[in-house]
């Protein structure tokens, strides 16, 4: 996929304080459940868990060039591991939660299997039809999976020894597993893989002439990005207390394509930044006008055929702009 | 403070108004359990009413809507001489969906009692929040047997519990010749509740069931499982649809030749004064058990009916009377506690002495269970003027809850 | 009627329906390389306007005629305005804008008709049943077998048989070529993006007394269409006519029958042919 050039590691910039974005936004994190109610405080909380998830798409679309249109896919499986581990087999959600991450990476490592071998069109409609399986699997294993009533009734862990009922220290633990995905991303895109994976998506020929094993590359791309998914889906189980097959849904697919595309491919923090406009513009947008999906759908097209770089470059040349002036 | 608190909450938050506004409203909204005691008792009623619509079941949730909207219309929108705010919030018949608007409803409306939802499935995801969260909860749809089992304390279900209908159902079929049954429902909680419960009683009742199907929520050509049928036929069919499926499979079903050959039989949202106007003559004949016949002949009913026709063209529905019922059971229990619903224990407490005379006959609440105890008519299909209306052909009096719900 | 005909009958209508949908869809992936995500929001554009048609006109065959128009003007304002300037660019770009209008649609049709789930009547002159070998089938059923039969005939005749078909096809196969031949190949771009969609739309009308008039239809069907052309051959007409029908039966028959996995065979299927033989049953090989 033509990704645009922003630049994928966010470092520093010759004339731009390096830091004072970031801290700006950590301050803010941390004081906002004290700005707002409890329910605002869990608007952003969700936001957090799916920007986990658009992050992870990202790895694969941004930096892997791997368009997948059944994303969805990972982020159910490790929802409804951790639900059914809780309910069904009594164990404690931080059991949950790894087996949650274990259980994605390894539907991503047998879906990227198979992924890996076509290229194009056949790809992304491959992906598509793994997501939509998995998806009727969801619904009518009814005995398992509770079909389409989805599987509820697990209470929220305790943390360090506080409950993790109370929004607040929920949204700090959500902000917590924010910050460290968003680090180890960043730390996965500047390794070695990382510059693979890229060398990858710009020219895969020229990578396989040099010896790389492209398979292997994508197949680990899927692997990782699956990975963060999944513990993305536990979370948001957690959070909700309930999960359904909608989270494996084509339209959940294309909900964290949205994101990903919105905040800016490629940019890692970009779909980020995506997920945040998408939630809080459904919620906001939606007590004045009906027509929100409206409004992201011409956001999203004006961001396929204009704004390559998405919100996210958008308000970096915005602000580079300011500072050459 | 109250009403500041709730039109800040309504106001579309740019920036600034955020960091203003909640600013201000940050001290109340922090601890939702002290505001509700101490705030004062003058502003008005907020009703959260969480349903479906829009989807195929969306029509019901209008006229749930619109019966709320007829005891208040009757009443001059006031509640224990309180005025009431309605904030209405569409669950699209999706439970992820249905839990963010109660939360919406709960944290950010900070309403007084909700109504609904419509879905079993949704009401059961519902349950783990309302009972920590504690706000009188009054469902006026969802009929999942399992629900009053829970013993939310908040929680009275001011409508029917799938049991409670399917069950006399099938005692009925099988006292009157009806030897073979195919049952046929749609495939979430609800159906497959009361699915089971007609089954049940009608196995008991020396009946036998040839099968059952479940079609998928949102199935809208049922050609393949009404072909089916067919090649099976059975004495009859139990069927369970809600909203357009009702209308469509009830129609499919002449379509196909059925009609008249398997008796057409079902849970009450498949043969409503809602679903007749999607149906019109496919439907008659066909039997339903209910809590509630618009051709009840009753002073109560007829006033309703009255009040109902300056709305609508067509008679009340099950869940019309649902919606209206329930607000008149909310304006008793206020009346009791002197209009004070902020004291959401004393409010819950005086619901739960409700006794009266409804539309639908009378009604009063499991002390146990908080499910409502009432009539469970069987209903027949006629034509009467060119209009299609259920008619009473037997009664089963004082219906509670099932059984194995109570300790 | 026998058990097995009749359902065989009701795969027919349901695979004919897919056949109006994903034939369209086929062309357009034939011949412009573009995995139309919107393709479904057409259907449903269709069945839309075929409402208010119908409610105006209170004529069911005036809609018939009349709602493709519309959509098929839309998905030429589309190509032009949109589409053509992302030819030069990556396939990936062009899915992801066919997915962005979707959304659009979505909430367009919301906006002009609402949220709720319409029903479009048949005709009156189709509203009985027929008693056809033994058993009753629906007259509006018998016509879509009909209708749909004659579509493929004459699309089939169109393309193999006319001079436009030849146009088509070489445009298909060898783009570079046809233009070199003095083929007005950016006309015939829209015109097929119009006419795949105004297919689409007339099948979003043809559909609507069967599958109902809803803002979600537009998924409902696009992910079967899907399965259709990845199954049959994506670019291949007689691929799309044998795929649908093989879709048709296996999802009625699987319905009734094995109501726990059909879906789940029917997306394996789907993943087996991508891998085993990616063009499909009969896609030609290279097709883009």
């Amino acid at each position: 996929m033509s990704v645009p050039r922003v630049d994928p590691l966010p470092t520093r910039i010759p004339g731009r304080k390096p830091l004072v974005g970031e801290f700006a936004f950590f301050v803010i994190a941390l004081a906002w459940p004290f700005l707002v109610g409890s329910y605002g405080t869990g608007l952003i909380t969700e936001t957090l868990i799916f920007a986990i998830a658009a992050m992870s798409l990202d790895l694969l679309m941004g930096y892997g060039g791997l368009v997948s249109f059944g994303h969805a896919a990972f982020f159910g499986v490790g929802a409804y591991a951790l639900a059914l581990s809780g309910v069904k087999l009594g164990l404690n959600p931080w059991a949950g939660i790894l087996i949650a991450v274990v259980t994605s990476a390894v539907a991503a490592l047998v879906i990227g299997y198979f992924c890996v071998r076509v290229s194009g069109v056949a790809f992304f409609m491959l992906t598509l039809a793994f997501g939509q399986l998995l998806y009727s699997g969801a619904v009518k294993w009814r005995g398992i999976t509770g079909g389409s009533d989805g599987v509820g009734g697990f209470a929220r862990p305790q943390l360090a020894g506080v409950s993790l009922d109370d929004p607040m220290y929920m949204y700090f633990a959500c902000l917590l597993a924010f910050a460290l995905s968003l680090w180890l991303l960043r730390r996965i895109i500047g390794s070695q893989f990382g510059h693979a994976l890229v060398g990858l998506r710009e020219n895969e020929t020229r990578m396989r002439a040099l010896g790389y094993s492209t398979d292997r590359l994508k197949l680990c791309a899927f692997v990782i990005s699956g990975m963060f998914a999944g513990f993305s889906g536990a979370l948001y189980a957690i959070y909700n207390s309930f999960i359904s097959p909608d989270a494996l849904s084509f339209a959940q697919s294309g909900m964290f394509l949205l994101m990903v595309v919105l905040g800016g491919v490629g940019s890692l923090v970009g779909p980020a930044i995506g997920a945040a406009v998408f939630l809080l513009m459904k919620q906001f947008v939606s007590s004045h006008t009906e027509h929100w999906l409206l409004i992201v759908g011409l956001v999203f097209i004006c961001c396929v055929m204009f704004f390559r770089s998405g919100i996210y470059g958008f308000l970096k040349q915005w602000r580079e702009r300011g500072a050459r002036a | 403070m109250s009403k500041t608190e709730s039109d800040i909450m309504r106001i579309v938050p740019s920036r600034r108004a955020v960091l203003q506004g909640t600013a201000a409203a940050a001290a109340l909204s922090f601890d939702a359990s002290l505001a509700r005691v101490f705030a004062q008792t003058s502003g008005p009623i907020k009703i959260g009413v969480l349903n479906t619509f829009t989807k195929s079941v969306g029509l019901f949730g209008d006229t749930t809507f619109r019966g709320i909207e007829t005891y208040l219309e009757e009443h001059g929108n006031k509640i224990a001489g309180r005025a009431v705010e309605l904030i209405k919030e569409d669950d699209e018949f999706n439970p992820q969906v249905g839990l963010q608007k109660m939360r919406k409803l709960v944290e950010s409306d900070k309403v007084h009692v909700i109504l609904g939802p419509l879905g079993s499935h949704i009401a059961t995801a519902m349950i783990g929040y309302m009972k920590q969260s504690g706000t009188p909860w009054i469902v006026t749809g969802a009929g999942s047997t399992a629900l009053t089992k829970e013993r939310i304390p908040s929680m009275y279900r001011a409508t029917l519990s799938n049991w409670q209908v399917a069950n006399p159902m099938g005692t009925w079929e099988a006292r009157n010749g009806i030897k073979d049954v195919v049952v046929i429902a749609s495939d979430f909680l609800a159906g497959h509740d009361v699915a089971e419960a007609f089954s049940a009683t009608f196995e008991k009742g020396g009946g036998k069931i040839a099968k059952q199907v479940f079609p998928p929520v949102g199935t809208n050509d049922f050609s393949a499982y009404i072909t089916d049928i067919r090649s099976i036929n059975p004495a009859a069919m139990y069927g369970f649809f809600a909203g357009s499926e009702a209308g469509r499979f009830v129609k499919q079903f002449q379509q196909f030749g059925l009609k008249g050959k398997v008796k057409l039989t079902g849970f009450q949202s498949m043969l409503d004064s809602d679903t007749f106007p999607l149906q019109g003559a496919s439907a008659v004949g066909g039997l339903s058990s209910s809590i509630y016949c618009e051709t009840l002949d009753t002073p109560e009913n007829k006033h309703l009916i009255e009040l109902y026709s300056r709305k609508s063209k067509e008679l009340p529905g099950i869940f019309t009377e649902s919606g209206y019922t329930t607000m008149r059971i909310i304006d008793d229990a206020a009346k009791l506690v002197g209009g004070n619903i902020e004291n959401a224990a004393e409010f819950c407490k005086a619901i739960g002495k409700t006794n009266i005379v409804a539309p639908r006959g009378p009604v009063r609440f499991d002390p146990e269970t908080h499910q409502a105890i009432q009539n469970v008519y069987i209903r027949e299909v006629h034509e009467e003027d060119g209009k299609f209306v259920n008619k009473v052909i037997d009664v089963v009096k004082d219906v509670g809850d099932y059984p194995g719900n109570k300790a | 009627m026998d058990l097995v005909v009749s359902q065989l009958l009701n795969g027919l209508v349901y695979g004919l329906l897919l056949f109006l949908l994903a034939s369209g869809l086929s062309l357009i992936f034939g011949l412009m390389g573009v995995v139309n995500l919107a393709h479904g929001s057409f259907f449903m554009l269709g069945a839309f306007i075929g409402l208010s048609v119908v409610r105006y006109t209170g004529s069911f065959w005036w809609a018939l005629v009349l709602a493709p128009i519309p959509v098929a003007l839309i998905a030429a304002a589309i190509e032009v305005v949109f589409l053509r300037h992302l030819y030069k660019r990556d396939r990936t770009d062009q899915v992801l804008l066919t997915f962005g209008l979707s959304f659009v649609f979505t909430d367009l049709v919301e906006w002009g008709w609402g949220k709720d789930t319409f029903s479009l009547s048949e005709p009156e002159s189709l509203e009985n049943s027929l008693q056809f070998l033994g058993g009753y089938f629906p007259q509006y059923r018998l016509a879509i077998v009909v209708f749909g039969l004659a579509v493929a005939l004459f699309l089939w005749l169109l393309i193999e048989k006319t001079r436009v078909g030849a146009m088509v096809r070489a445009g298909i196969d060898d783009t570079r070529t046809a233009m070199g031949i003095g083929l007005n190949v950016p006309l015939i771009l829209t015109t097929t993006f119009a006419s795949g969609a105004a297919l689409a739309g007339l099948a979003g009308v043809v559909a609507g007394p069967i599958l109902g008039v809803y803002s979600g239809v537009d998924v409902e069907v696009l992910i079967p269409a899907f399965i259709v052309i990845v199954i049959g051959g994506m670019g291949s007409l007689k691929g799309a006519f044998v795929g649908s029908l093989l879709i048709g039966i296996a999802d009625t028959f699987g319905k009734a029958y094995m109501p726990e996995a059909s879906m789940f065979l029917i997306y394996a299927a789907m993943i087996i042919v991508l891998l085993a033989r990616p063009n499909g049953l009969f896609g030609q090989a290279g097709s883009q």
